[in-house]
This record gives structure tokens, sequence and C-alpha cells, in this order.
């Protein structure tokens, strides 16, 4: 699957082969399930990714939730200059921000990232971060959208309505469910009204990808020895995110009610173990040279440390600048990886299986930096990643939530068609 | 050679006596005459006194040095069985439980009608197209 693309400062979408085809395309009455106007999108605390279904093929976009308010301000074609700063532009509610990798190095007003709390879930942040990715992955203006969106199962049934109701009253609060957004470089704003909200529970979402086909068909995964499907049994979803840490049970296809209400570890993510310990520890060593604490933000240091994994870990693909000082980061960053992996085996993986989980399930982007450890720990149980399982190859672990929305509603369409025949 | 308390060498020089009685000193010995035949020995003995220093500098832990070769010996084996497409973390002395032979309950359902629950529980979420 491609990378991230960016191309003259604005954040662009991607366009990717289905992993594999769905079962049914064959079929005389094939077709897809789902219009290219269902948008499955995961606001997370730590980025917002979109997918959607665009004739057979999967288009996506992924950006920071990370926004900066700019000033509408331009140098004058008048004024013989050096090139300014490009970054990808939107106005939102009347204020114009800054989004994407880096943002957080163009603007004097605060990075804005809200993330961790359980009043993000349908805030006009949420909502704005949301709508950029929708509007900038060139989804078609006045388009009537069906929105899958999720949130963590700690919150979901304390924020679900409170999301749909936002969603409804549209921007102008009159509940026409029409929302406006204007990407900078574009002449005319985009309009989207949002008919249909579904909120669907992290985790959720990444079982249906490992369940399902893009179309939404029945794919089992057998185990390999004793050929039982691994998503039957007790299975634990283990969604380690930029904030949260979410786990809870699916057993034979339903979910553990009693453990979705203490599903969410808020201290459980990537924030708490590998971003804070790692501005600290910048800190400290900024300190031991006599240098001033340098101002870092959460996003920045995420951004690092995906930099990082995306350079396979290694040390040449550590290194960064902090107020003109070159740092590496390859060996605090492998101890404290390591320190992650030991804790979510003590106080995560440890107790699911103490419960008699039969498969792992893992989802999010806190296992990019601990799946090793946590496979040499574990050679004989029954962990799933997508690597494993070929309908998902090519899908990374933090997009899981995302793209499982829509395997999610095919299969949901699907079985309701036969429900009601 | 005068040396200090401790045992460290004070001139820049060491004279390394194998004891061929023991088997393990006989076997190093063997290896020795090998390297020095192709001049290599000293090269050799260099590059892992500098392999030490070096993990140690990086780890800071020091290691005795029966726990270095086994760790040395283990990485090498290791090295060979490495996941594709994944990078690999030193595991340092993290998982030294064997995990349980078990690998899960016996109480499995259809895994066709396990999918479609899942969708069943949830409603038609598509019902008010119709």
């Amino acid at each position: 699957m491609a990378k991230k693309s960016v191309l003259n400062g604005l954040q662009k979408p991607i366009v990717a082969e289905i992993p594999v085809p769905p079962r049914d395309l064959n079929n005389v009455d094939f077709a897809w399930e789902l219009g290219s106007d269902v948008v499955s999108v995961d606001g997370g605390n730590g980025k917002v990714s979109a997918w959607r279904l665009v004739e057979g093929k999967l288009q996506h976009i992924l950006i920071p939730t990370a926004r900066v308010r700019l000033r509408d301000t331009k140098l004058s074609s008048e004024v013989t200059s050096i090139g300014s700063t490009d970054v990808t532009k939107v106005e939102f509610m009347g204020v114009l921000y800054g989004v994407g990798d880096g943002v957080w190095e163009v603007s004097d007003y605060p990075v804005e990232t809200f993330s961790n709390s359980e009043m993000r879930y349908g805030s006009e942040h949420h909502v704005c971060m949301m709508l950029t990715a929708i509007a900038l992955m060139g989804v078609e203006s006045e388009s009537e959208l069906t929105l899958l969106v999720s949130a963590p199962p700690g919150h979901v049934n304390n924020v679900a309505k409170r999301m749909k109701d936002v969603f409804a009253a549209g921007d102008s609060g009159l509940g026409d469910a029409w929302w406006h957004i204007r990407v900078k470089s574009e002449r005319k704003e985009r309009a989207y009204k949002i008919k249909r909200v579904l909120v669907i529970p992290e985790g959720v979402n990444a079982f249906a990808a490992y369940a399902y086909d893009a179309n939404g068909n029945n794919v089992t995964i057998p185990h390999p020895q004793t050929q039982h499907d691994l998503l039957t049994g007790n299975v634990f979803i283990a969604d380690g995110g930029m904030g949260t840490f979410d786990g809870f049970t699916i057993k034979n296809g339903k979910i553990n009610e009693q453990s979705i209400e203490h599903a969410t570890d808020p201290n459980g993510g990537i924030q708490t173990h590998l971003v804070m310990p790692l501005m600290d520890y910048i800190r400290a060593e900024f300190l031991k040279a006599d240098q001033p604490a340098p101002s870092l933000n959460q996003a920045q240091v995420d951004s690092w440390l995906r930099q990082w994994a995306n350079a396979g870990f290694s040390e040449q693909g550590a290194y960064f600048v902090v107020n003109g000082i070159r740092l590496n980061i390859h060996l605090i960053g492998l101890r404290l990886c390591q320190q992650y992996a030991r804790w979510l085996i003590e106080e995560k993986l440890e107790p699911a299986f103490r419960r008699g989980t039969d498969t792992v399930l893992l989802a999010g982007g806190s296992w990019v930096y601990v799946l090793n450890d946590i496979l040499n720990a574990y050679p004989k149980r029954s962990i799933l990643y997508p690597e494993q399982v070929e309908h998902l190859r090519g899908i990374a672990l933090w997009e899981l939530n995302a793209y499982g929305g829509l395997p999610l509603a095919a299969n949901n369409k699907k079985v309701h068609r036969k429900v009601k025949a | 050679m005068s040396r200090s308390k401790n045992g460290e060498a004070q001139t820049p020089s060491y004279l390394l006596v194998f004891d061929v009685s023991d088997d393990a000193q006989k076997r190093a010995w063997s290896v020795m005459q090998k390297l020095a035949a192709q001049r290599r020995s000293k090269r050799t003995l260099l590059g892992f006194l500098l392999a030490l220093d070096e993990i140690q500098k990086r780890t800071g832990s020091e290691h005795s040095v029966d726990d270095m070769m086994a760790r040395f010996i283990a990485s090498m084996v290791a090295s060979e069985g490495t996941l594709r497409g994944y990078a690999q973390f030193p595991s340092g002395d993290l998982f030294e439980d064997t995990p349980s032979i078990i690998v899960g309950t016996a109480d499995h359902a259809d895994p066709d009608e396990i999918r479609d629950e899942l969708a069943l529980s949830m409603g038609d979420l598509f019902g008010d197209d119709d």
C-alpha cells in the first residue's frame, strides 16, 4: 500500500487496491455493498483517518489530530522574497487552521490536540478534524454522507447520542445536518449533509476488519494446528492507540457488556508510555547540557516516533532537530518500547490470558512499537495482526478501526438483506 | 608485570596462557591457533572487547562474560528466524517465562454464525434506506 502523500503543502488521499478481491466478485449478481457516500472515520486522539470505497478501490487519508490557528496573511506578489512556509489550510466555522504534520512549526498560536477526554467526542474540535479529513480526501461537495465513527468502548455509551445530535444539528445549529468546510487552496467551500451517523465502539470495527472482506463476505482465520476459527471462542480485542488502551472480549460474536464498561484505560496509550517519557528525557538532556528546556508538543513528538517507525526503527531514522540541536532518539526509543511491551504484557495480556482468552486481536498504533517483543513473549498463543491474514495485508495496525468500518457496514447490509428476503 | 589491587593491567600488554587440561580452554586455544595462523588473533580479541564495551555503554548495565557470550550466541541464532516486515527490538531478559502450551478454550461456535451474530446484534444499520 502506498505511503502518505503530501504535495505542495496539501495533504492528498491515497488510492489503493483492496488486499484481496471480495469472495463474491464473480457472482452474476455481484455489486459493491457500499457506495462512495459511506465514509468510515476514526477521529482518534493521535490521528484522524478516513476511508471509503470508490469504484472498487480503497481511498483513504490520515492526518494528525492537531490544528493550529493561522492568520489569514499572505506575502504580496509585489514583494521580492524567498518562498513561504507551505501548510495545509482549512477554514472551519469562520476560523483558519493549519493541519498536517509539521503544522506546529508554522504558527505562534498554540497547537490544539484535545486528546484523552470524553468531552472531545462530538466537540467542535472533533467534528472539525473529521470534516477536514473528509474534505482533504476529496469527497465531493454537496454529498449526503453516512459516517461510521468510533469512540472508545468505555465512553461510547455516554458520547454516541451527543455525536449523532451534533452532526444532525449542522454547523448552523438549525438541525439541517449540513456542514461546510473550505480547503484554502480551493475556490469554493465544500458542503456535506451528514444524513446518518453510526457510532461503533473502537475495537469492534477492528474485529470486523479481520472477520469480513471489503465487500462484507465472511472470512475465517483457521488456527494453524487445530484449524478452529481464531475469531471464535474468547477473543480479546487489544486496541492500543495514542491516548487510550481499549481491551474487551468478544465471545463467539457477542460483546461482553460487562467488559465494555471498564474497557478503556486512559493511561494505556502511546501518549503515556512513549511520548511523555520521551519528552521528559529530552528536556532533562537539554538541562544537563546547560541548554534551556525546549518547548515540545505531543503531536510533534508522536510524529518523530512515527517517522522512526517508518524508517524501520533504524538509528539513521532517529535524527531530529530541536532548537537547532540535533538529537538521536534511537536508544532511548528502544528502551521505552521495551518498557511499554513489558507493561502491556503484565497489565493487559497476562490478565486476558488468565481469563481464558483464546485469541488476542491486535489493533492500533501501539503495537507497531512492541509487536516483536509481544510475539517473542507468546510464541504459542494466537495473536492476530494484519500481516498474518491475506485480506488485511498492507493495512496498517493503526488503520484497522477506520478501515474496519467498511467491511462491518458491508456485512451488515448483506446479513440484513438475507434476513428480509 | 606490576598489577593494581584489583588485577587491572597497567601496561599495554597482557600475557594469555591457555590451560589445555581444561576442555573449554583447550577448545579456545585451538581457535586461537587458527586465528594466529591467519594473523587475526589480536583483531578478534580487540573486536570482542570493543563490542563488550559498546554494549555496556548502550545498555547502561554491566554483563558477565558468560552472560555476554550466551546473549551473543542467542542473538546470532535468533536472527536467523527474524520476522519479516518488522524491525527487531533487543528483548533483554524481559521474557524468560515460557508461555503456557494451552492454546485456548474448547468453546468455539460456528464461524459463520458468529459473524452473522455481530451484524444481527447491531440491528439493520441501513434500514432507513428502505
